[in-house]
């Protein structure tokens, strides 16, 4: 008894050691810095820039552009899961894990790959005047519109995912109760479908909601002119101003931290859905052709759409460079992006600084989530709500802000890190991946445990294992698949990670996304091209990795 | 001998009194049952038992050892849980051999052992199965030879049987006392099923309100209740006060006792006098015919074997009320 209380001091030190030094510190010299005048004086000067310069004009910008993501991506979302569930779709499962395709891809990919699909000098456009002969393409793509469709494509599948999850858990019976009392489709779904939805479409709205106030990469590469809160603070940070920089980062984390809040007190207080028993789960298929015609087309025009930026990439990175700028058709098919990018010396450092930095990125969240979720869920230790509140922070505060909150607490040597400066050095960098996917982790391995029937650990006990043998052969080996899940999830999101890279790498550790950014900039489409294909495929591989072994751990109850 | 000694055994969880001052001996070899309704702290004192719960205070024996401050995996007590609570990571052989491995048994002797349990429970040939795919009742047996196979002291039963539907649970009931008797192990079983606890056990306490109400063979259980309690729970006995007993059977009794008279105990006759009962409704059940009588406020059910009776009544009809017991049942 004494022995494993002791364990469990030494456990909550590591968690407290790695909070307060890691989430609470940054967080709190960034808003020291936001008050932060001439000579170290407490002064609101930074405050009154925000409310009187062209911030304000940022802050609308960047909620209206949230609004309208929620707007456009719920209606997508929904739609799609809507009609996935009650119609007839042939290659049901084929459809399905193509429109899960961009909730896996870095954002930077995407946003490249319209960039190539439809700028001025994009895919499209190059189409249409070759063979329609116009002397420029009829649409700009860039701006408000750009963004939105990118933001569409990027977030409307956390939509997807929870309306389908929901429609899942719908009582067929209410819907043929609502068929035979005379209800017709539209108000069937209406009146009985959609109240069932509304609970998950509130929860993936105010994840969207958050996710579009921090996202960068669209609005940085298509905002233009356009201000928005992400992007004031690189371009603040940019210019030096880290005063500015900080309060606008308090700003966008206060409303960021304020929709997490309002996320997980939705969550606590979930109406619980009624499930009768003998319910039918599944629909028969709807006997009307020409509804299922008309939505298997629907889905196969949006899984086109969802897929043709991924082609587009592929196709920019095997054609000759800057072959679109003259006349692509007459060009046969080249893998010389791929030879010049293995060729090249400096090819691999990027590769090596991702993988690398993701690596380390995984086994610090591994320890701290699977410690903390530990304690939280199997130790019920005091203070376990502030503890799980804290460990979530992250999720609510934007990239750039974490990276900004790093390069400020870390640029001076600290306890925390070992008494040296490391902003600018490579630890700096899967620091804030851990930090940025801790509750990535925390949040897949509680549940791992909580889904542990606690009746199992107490056979395993009465039937002669000491608790830690119980660990070990019950414990460990179920909350495997949603740990090793957690973690895939984690290296994906570090390893084409661009927000708060692009604020806090060095030449000597810049990573793929950023090696992407720059030959962009340096028009080398093809290279860009052909690294963000690499980039793409890993990623896919290991969302394929990660299904396998999800299907392969059967019977966790 | 003496197997299961519990001295004084109290726990409550903040303010509720779970548990008050609770003795019992438990014989070797004995199918014993505690029965109570849920919330009586049934569970919580076989969890006490088994080492996964503490008590307040008390003193616990097993086999003659004071076991209250052991561990649970010291105890050499089984658990045969409510929903099974079969490792899901593992084939039906590994979770019968997991209570051997731990206790670090040679390999060919766990083969022997899990093999021969498995063959008792008749699950020999879904040795390499996944749980998953093995139906309530198979599960249900797993959970039992898991238990068997370490040979414990005791084996403590969590309303095992609850989670299986009816004609399983009547099957697995007997195949239950069965391998109860054949093993020879102590057992306690915890149930709030009055019937399946007179089946099952050799003798019963019945728990309300986390005070022992009565302890004995079910038989006398049924038959002398101690109190209203025992009598309501176990014989649904028809309850008077010293008022109803004197209108109704012109029977005296002191104004502090009830009459506990069983439900098949009381025939309907036809009216006679001028007390005026009611039927208000009657079920058959093939077996079994149950009126439910109305006198002034009170509902009297009389359950009857359906052949035995000669004149049947019908839904609104009046009767008069006849007790045919060869004692006068008095509780307090």
């Amino acid at each position: 008894m004494k022995r494993t209380s002791l364990a469990n001091i030494l456990l909550t030190g590591i968690v407290i050691y790695f909070i307060a030094g890691y989430i609470l510190f940054p967080l709190y010299s960034v808003l020291k810095e936001s008050f932060a005048g001439d000579g170290n004086l407490f002064s609101f000067a930074a405050y009154k820039n925000l409310l009187t310069g062209s911030s304000a004009e940022a802050v609308i910008n960047s909620v209206l552009l949230s609004v309208l993501t929620v707007t456009g991506s719920g209606v997508t979302g929904v739609y799609f899961a809507y009609i996935f569930h009650y119609h007839k779709i042939p290659f049901k499962s084929f459809f399905s894990s193509l429109l899960l395709i961009p909730l896996a891809t870095p954002p930077l990919i995407g946003v490249v790959a319209f960039l190539f699909l439809l700028n001025e000098n994009g895919l499209i456009a190059k189409l249409l005047t070759t063979f329609f002969g116009m002397n420029a393409a009829p649409f700009r793509f860039d701006g408000w519109t750009a963004i939105i469709i990118i933001h569409i494509y990027s977030f409307y599948a956390m939509f997807y995912l929870f309306a389908s999850s929901a429609l899942k858990k719908t009582d067929m019976n209410l819907i043929d109760a609502s068929y035979s009392m005379g209800a017709g489709r539209s108000r069937t779904f209406i009146k009985v479908i959609f109240p069932q939805l509304i609970p998950s479409i509130i929860g993936a709205s105010l994840i969207t909601f958050m996710a579009s106030m921090a996202s960068f990469s669209a609005p940085f590469i298509f905002g233009g002119s356009i201000k928005f809160l992400s992007t004031e603070i690189y371009y603040a940070k940019i210019n030096g101003d880290n005063s500015f920089a900080s309060s606008l980062s308090v700003l966008l984390t206060v409303i960021s931290v304020f929709f997490l809040a309002m996320l997980r007190w939705y969550r606590s207080h979930k109406i619980l859905e009624v499930r009768y028993k003998g319910s039918p789960k599944t629909i028969s298929d709807l006997h009307n052709k020409s509804i299922n015609y008309f939505s298997t087309g629907m889905i196969m025009i949006f899984s086109f759409l969802i897929i043709l930026p991924v082609l587009t990439l592929l196709f920019m990175s095997i054609i000759p460079e800057g072959s679109l700028m003259r006349n692509f058709i007459i060009e046969p098919f080249t893998i010389a992006n791929y030879t010049k990018v293995f060729s090249d010396s400096q090819f691999f450092i990027p590769f090596r600084n991702s993988i690398e930095m993701s690596v380390i990125a995984v086994l610090i969240t591994l320890l701290i989530g699977v410690i903390s979720s530990y304690l939280i869920a199997k130790k019920k230790i005091r203070g376990k709500n502030l503890l799980e509140s804290i460990l979530s922070l992250p999720y609510g505060i934007p990239g750039t802000v974490i990276a900004l909150s790093l390069i400020l607490s870390f640029n001076t040597p600290t306890l925390f890190t070992a008494f040296v400066s490391i902003v600018g050095t490579f630890w700096i960098l899967p620091l804030a991946y851990a930090i940025r996917n801790l509750p990535v982790l925390t949040q897949s391995s509680i549940a791992g445990f909580n889904a542990i029937d606690p009746s199992l650990e107490e056979a395993s006990r009465t039937l002669g294992a000491s608790e830690f043998i119980t660990f070990r052969k019950i414990i460990v080996p179920l909350i495997f698949p949603s740990v090793f899940n957690g973690t895939l999830l984690v290296f994906i999101n570090s390893v084409g990670e661009f927000v708060s890279t692009v604020l806090l790498y060095s030449y000597s550790t810049k990573t793929i996304s950023v090696e992407i950014y720059s030959q962009i900039r340096m028009y080398n489409t093809g290279a860009a091209a052909a690294y963000g294909i690499l980039l793409f495929l890993m990623v896919m591989i290991i969302v394929y990795l990660s299904r396998r072994t999800m299907d392969k751990s059967v019977g966790v109850v | 001998m003496k197997n299961l000694v519990l001295n004084n055994i109290s726990k409550s969880f903040g303010q509720t009194n779970v548990l008050s001052d609770i003795s019992l001996e438990i014989n070797q070899g004995e199918f014993f049952s505690i029965v109570g309704p849920s919330g009586c702290g049934k569970t919580t004192l076989l969890r006490i038992i088994a080492g996964l719960e503490s008590a307040d205070t008390g003193k616990i024996f097993i086999g003659g050892a004071d076991s209250t401050d052991l561990p649970p995996q010291k105890r050499n007590v089984g658990i045969v849980f409510q929903n099974y609570a079969l490792f899901p990571n593992m084939t039906v052989f590994e979770n019968v051999a997991y209570g051997l491995s731990v206790k670090k048994t040679e390999k060919n002797i766990i083969h022997k052992k899990v093999r021969d349990v498995l063959e008792k429970v008749q699950m020999e040939h879904k040795h390499d199965k996944n749980i998953s795919t093995l139906s309530g009742g198979e599960q249900q047996r797993v959970s039992l030879a898991r238990v068997i196979v370490t040979e414990p002291d005791l084996i403590l039963f969590d309303e095992p049987l609850s989670n299986l539907d009816y004609s399983l649970r009547l099957e697995t009931r007997n195949e239950l006392k069965r391998l109860q008797r054949e093993a020879g192990i102590t057992s306690v079983y915890v149930t709030h099923d009055q019937t399946e606890a007179l089946a099952l056990s050799d003798r019963i306490a019945v728990l309300n309100k986390g005070i022992i109400q009565q302890t004995g063979i079910p038989d006398d259980i049924y038959y002398n209740p101690e109190n209203k309690f025992v009598a309501d729970f176990i014989g649904h006995a028809n309850l008077f006060g010293s008022q109803l007993c004197s209108e109704l059977f012109q029977i005296e009794i002191d104004s502090d006792e009830t009459l506990a008279v069983l439900p098949e105990e009381l025939i309907p006759t036809d009216k006679s006098g001028n007390t005026s009962c009611k039927i208000i409704d009657v079920q058959f059940t093939g077996f079994s015919m149950e009126y439910s009588i109305l006198f002034k406020d009170k509902i009297i059910r009389s359950l009857l074997p359906s052949k035995s009776l000669n004149n049947r009544f019908g839904i609104g009809e009046e009767i008069g009320l006849k007790i045919v017991s060869e004692k006068i049942r008095k509780v307090k």
